[in-house]
């Protein structure tokens, strides 16, 4: 049986059956990032002033994969320009190019920005064993400039059976420069650039822990819902490549039978493509410069 | 009538090269702005809202010009638009709830 309308739009909507499946489709997945948006707000707002998360994020990395993303979407409208002018090898040239700069983007995320937050490790100090750590937490200093206080010390931690052997009783912390030098005043600020781990390890008493974790979802809301919209969006992007990789691969057969066909599918990769982006264009700015 | 039937013309190359410019322009305007969204999260303000406003300020025009612009919506059929209302309006119910509970937990009403 012939599917009517995958190419030539019906009468009485003026669309095809892809288009309205997709902006369908786009409209569900507003709704769904729109509830986590709203839960990130809600969480921030109720969020005391000392878990700012300005700056514990990679902006320049964040800005890079930006960058690709957005370049990916120019290829992607350029392989289905090149199909629409009937240029088969172009599009699988643009197309090839949209995929390396999907797969380039996730790479960063997944095997770069997201292991070095897992290496990252943040010990909060109890209220009261505070004044013990004021060395490394510098809220003397703070309080006198009118900025928030810390309660936190990260860094790398040495000795990983801390986490799980009950007769380790300290942590051993590689300090982050903040907290190395907390009274330095450049670090009043978040900072554009991170600076690397120091070599000055400290000994955290266990006693003195309120709580300590690495960078993972059970550090803090921010990682949780940060890993939680950022994991979902990789998804999207994992489910944007498989599609364009199967149409790039296989796309000939298609573009054999029915040209415009091919041109229709790839219109409609490339609108949820831009939604990936779209939503990107909020991730960024809400977690990374806020 | 053949509602699938094999259609070997290219399209208007003038069209489709208008397009794809717009498109580069509207790529490399969201790279600018997304540079100037840096700069203006890491500029010494002394208002945490000036900057919030500055940076979601800048969100909000970059993703009116990839949905206006690169998605087609500004020239897109009615009822793509119509249906789209209905979803923002769910997004901004759940905003508003979100701020309702906001009010409610710390008695700002």
């Amino acid at each position: 049986m012939e599917i009517p309308y995958i190419v030539t739009p019906r009468q009485d909507t003026g669309l095809w059956n892809a288009k309205i499946a997709i902006w369908l489709f786009i409209a569900s997945e507003v709704m769904l990032f729109g509830g986590l948006f709203s839960a990130y707000i809600f969480l921030r707002l109720g969020a005391d002033a000392s878990h700012c998360p300005h700056g514990l994020l990679n902006v320049p990395v964040g800005t890079l994969n930006t960058a690709i993303l957005v370049t990916s979407s120019i290829t992607a409208v350029l392989a289905w320009g090149a199909l629409k002018m009937r240029q088969f090898s172009k599009y699988k040239f643009y197309m090839g190019l949209t995929i390396l700069c999907g797969v380039t983007f996730l790479t960063i995320k997944l095997a770069y920005e997201y292991p070095q937050k897992f290496q990252h490790f943040g010990v909060f100090i109890k209220q009261e064993a505070l004044l013990k750590y004021e060395p490394y937490l510098g809220n003397a200093y703070l309080s006198t400039k009118g900025l928030t206080p810390r309660i936190e010390i990260t860094g790398h931690l040495h000795n990983k059976a801390a986490l799980t052997d009950p007769n380790e009783k300290e942590y051993e912390i590689a300090l982050d420069a903040l907290n190395a030098d907390p009274t330095n005043p450049e670090f009043d600020r978040p900072r554009l650039i991170q600076k690397p781990v120091t070599e000055k390890v400290i000994k955290i008493d266990k006693e003195d822990v309120e709580y300590a974790s690495v960078f993972a979802p059970r550090h803090s809301s921010f990682f949780a819902i940060y890993f939680t919209i950022t994991g979902l969006h990789a998804l999207h992007v994992i489910g944007g490549l498989v599609v364009f990789i199967y149409f790039w691969l296989f796309g000939s057969i298609l573009y054999k039978q029915n040209p415009e066909h091919l041109a229709n599918r790839i219109e409609v990769s490339c609108l949820y493509w831009h939604f990936v982006d779209l939503v990107w264009i909020f991730v960024f700015p809400v977690f990374y410069l806020l | 009538m053949n509602h699938s039937q094999p259609n070997d013309r290219p399209a208007d190359p003038c069209e489709i090269a208008r397009n794809v410019k717009t498109q580069i322009q509207v790529g490399i305007a969201l790279v600018i702005s997304t540079l100037g969204a840096v700069a203006v999260s890491f500029a010494p303000f002394h208002s945490q809202k000036t900057r919030i406003f500055a940076v979601i300020g800048v969100a909000l025009l970059n993703a009116l010009m990839v949905s206006a612009i690169s998605m087609h919506l500004k020239s897109e059929k009615n009822i793509i638009r119509q249906f789209l209302v209905f979803t923002l309006a769910f997004v901004f119910g759940l905003f508003a709830l979100t701020a309702l509970a906001l009010l409610d937990s710390t008695g700002l009403h």
